[in-house]
């Protein structure tokens, strides 16, 4: 545990040795600011207060920034320390690989976590703003579930990046990988989920679509197949990476 | 303490390493030699638990390193080619890092920076970016990460490589010095380097071990030709003659002294040594003034035994 409560914060650590974690953080605060903007003028313009996480969460800003926020985060893990050669340094301790992995992986996912600082400020600065209205914007359930929402969303696109982070040993095809199947998976199951004239292929899309999930989410739904779901993928990628890590070796 | 019982380690179907056994029981420098792509850096990451051995067992302190990496891990310390760091990290918190996570106890943690520092000349560098070193002062940060969990073993894979002339020379007593308590792994393209620090070599070639004994052994094991100058009272035509009949001398050069005296540069064949030359020719009555061997060298040899 010791040993593994080291790497953990060397690989926190060196998210702020590089540019990337700020030009990441950078992008998704700018964006959230201006989804924040948008939420303003939708309340403005009468907006009932049950849409106003919703709108915070999954503004198209936002949903749309994560595929390619993420892979900014995790597209050095393992490529940068293949370029340099350090990963020999690690392989060559006496360390589990799965320590290294999972390491890397709650590193990442603090960062993540650390994305939706703003949109905490935003929700406090809502309720600030609509004390003395009808409207009750700080609804501890909705909020609640919209945070568990974001964190089984942000376990599965990191180990989806983490993976090819381990496949590619140059940073940006990593990234672009990962950006292709985040973005492109989000964009088909969103598409097949409002296809109205067929139901099986509706139904597929709702399932498998990190929109409709989130969206669900930051209705107050926390639907358990969801986070099997988010959770077993996850584990699929985390095992996987082991496997690329494991291959390449050899 | 290091037995490896044919090991053999192939990359797509390729054989890198063929079967390769030894055994070494006490401390001392082991110097690998080979062309490039003879499977050194292979046999060095295999001993590291870089690698696990497709076939054999490779044990390390009677622990099988395919069964025990971790535990066989924290008694190697292992020195990459390239010398790869943490380029954005301090020299004193990487020493730190690499500590912790070999295992080295909290409150020793100071106290084991505090002597690799020293013992590798960087005590005034704890608080140099590493990217901002030379690549003198990198191979130390290197070697002194290689060495901060006081590992029984230490495998360094071209230490030397880029340093100017001074810093081999350091170097070179540096690890002097940690082969009294240490087994030593190193492997140098520097022939010379090799014969002067290593108890024993290990030549590989196409992924086997061709030789593994103290180097004098695989002087006269081998037979490389044995180089003599030698100054002696006879004419060059008898000289000839001698030679025809002596069946075991290669002349390179002869040169008249005066009118009695000739040198000659001879190369002795057929694991013939100098004192089987010295009796033939007292037997035939031809007085020797001097008479020198010079030693083989090792890139000599190695280049003889390579082709």
């Amino acid at each position: 545990m010791r040993v593994f409560s080291c790497l953990f914060k060397k690989e926190l650590k060196s998210f702020f040795y590089s540019p990337t974690a700020f030009v990441a953080l950078f992008i998704f605060w700018l964006l959230s600011g201006l989804n924040f903007y948008w939420v303003l003028m939708q309340l403005s313009e009468g907006e009932r207060a049950i849409s106003v996480i919703q709108l915070l969460f999954c503004g198209p800003l936002i949903i749309f920034s994560l595929p390619v926020i993420v892979p900014l985060i995790t597209m050095r893990l393992f490529s940068e320390e293949m370029k340099t050669g350090t990963i020999e340094l690690l392989y060559t301790s006496p360390i589990n690989t799965y320590s290294i992995i999972l390491s890397k992986f709650l590193s990442s996912l603090i960062v993540y976590l650390f994305l939706w600082i703003p949109i905490i400020i935003q929700i406090f600065l809502l309720d600030a703003l609509y004390k003395d209205s009808s409207i009750n914007i700080f609804n501890f359930g909705i909020i609640f579930s919209s945070f568990i929402g974001i964190f089984f969303i942000g376990i599965f696109y990191i180990s989806v990046g983490l993976f090819f982070s381990a496949f590619f040993d140059n940073q940006v095809i990593s990234s672009i990988f990962s950006f292709g199947l985040l973005f492109s998976g989000l964009l088909i199951f969103m598409f097949l989920g409002i296809n109205t004239s067929d139901m099986a292929v509706r139904s597929t899309g709702k399932y498998f679509s990190t929109f409709d999930h989130l969206y669900n989410f930051s209705r107050g739904v926390i639907d358990s197949r969801v986070l099997v779901f988010y959770l077993s993928h996850c584990i699929w990628f985390l095992f996987n990476s082991l496997n690329v890590l494991d291959w390449k070796r050899c | 303490m290091i037995k490896l019982e044919s090991v053999t380690k192939k990359f797509d179907k390729k054989v890198i390493l063929d079967s390769i056994s030894f055994n070494i029981n006490n401390n001392k420098i082991i110097g690998l030699l080979g062309k490039n792509g003879a499977g050194k850096t292979t046999l060095m990451r295999l001993i590291t638990g870089y690698f696990l051995p497709d076939e054999g067992v490779i044990s390390i302190f009677n622990k099988d390193i395919s069964l025990n990496p971790i535990e066989v891990k924290k008694n190697i310390g292992y020195f990459p080619e390239n010398c790869p760091l943490y380029d954005d990290m301090k020299v004193d918190e990487f020493l730190k890092y690499r500590a912790r996570i070999k295992g080295v106890l909290p409150r020793h943690v100071n106290k084991r920076l505090r002597q690799v520092l020293k013992d590798c000349d960087i005590s005034d560098h704890g608080k140099f970016l590493i990217k901002n070193l030379s690549k003198g002062y990198r191979q130390r940060v290197g070697l002194a990460d290689s060495l901060i969990h006081n590992p029984k073993i230490l495998v360094l894979d071209e230490p030397t490589a880029g340093l100017d002339p001074k810093q081999i020379k350091e170097f070179r007593t540096l690890i002097k010095e940690l082969s009294k308590n240490h087994i030593i792994f190193l492997s140098s393209h520097i022939m010379h380097e090799i014969e002067v620090l290593c108890d024993e070599i290990i030549i590989l070639d196409k992924g086997k071990i061709i030789s593994t004994d103290r180097i004098n052994k695989t002087y006269n094991k081998f037979n490389f030709s044995k180089n003599i100058y030698i100054e002696l009272k006879i004419d060059i035509l008898n000289f000839k003659k001698i030679v025809d009949e002596l069946n075991y001398i290669n002349v390179r050069s002869i040169k008249e002294i005066d009118d009695i005296w000739l040198s000659a540069e001879l190369d002795l064949k057929d694991n013939k040594t100098s004192d089987t030359l010295s009796s033939d020719l007292f037997k035939k009555e031809i007085k020797v003034r001097i008479l020198n061997v010079k030693k083989s060298n090792l890139e000599n040899a190695f280049i003889e035994l390579m082709n």
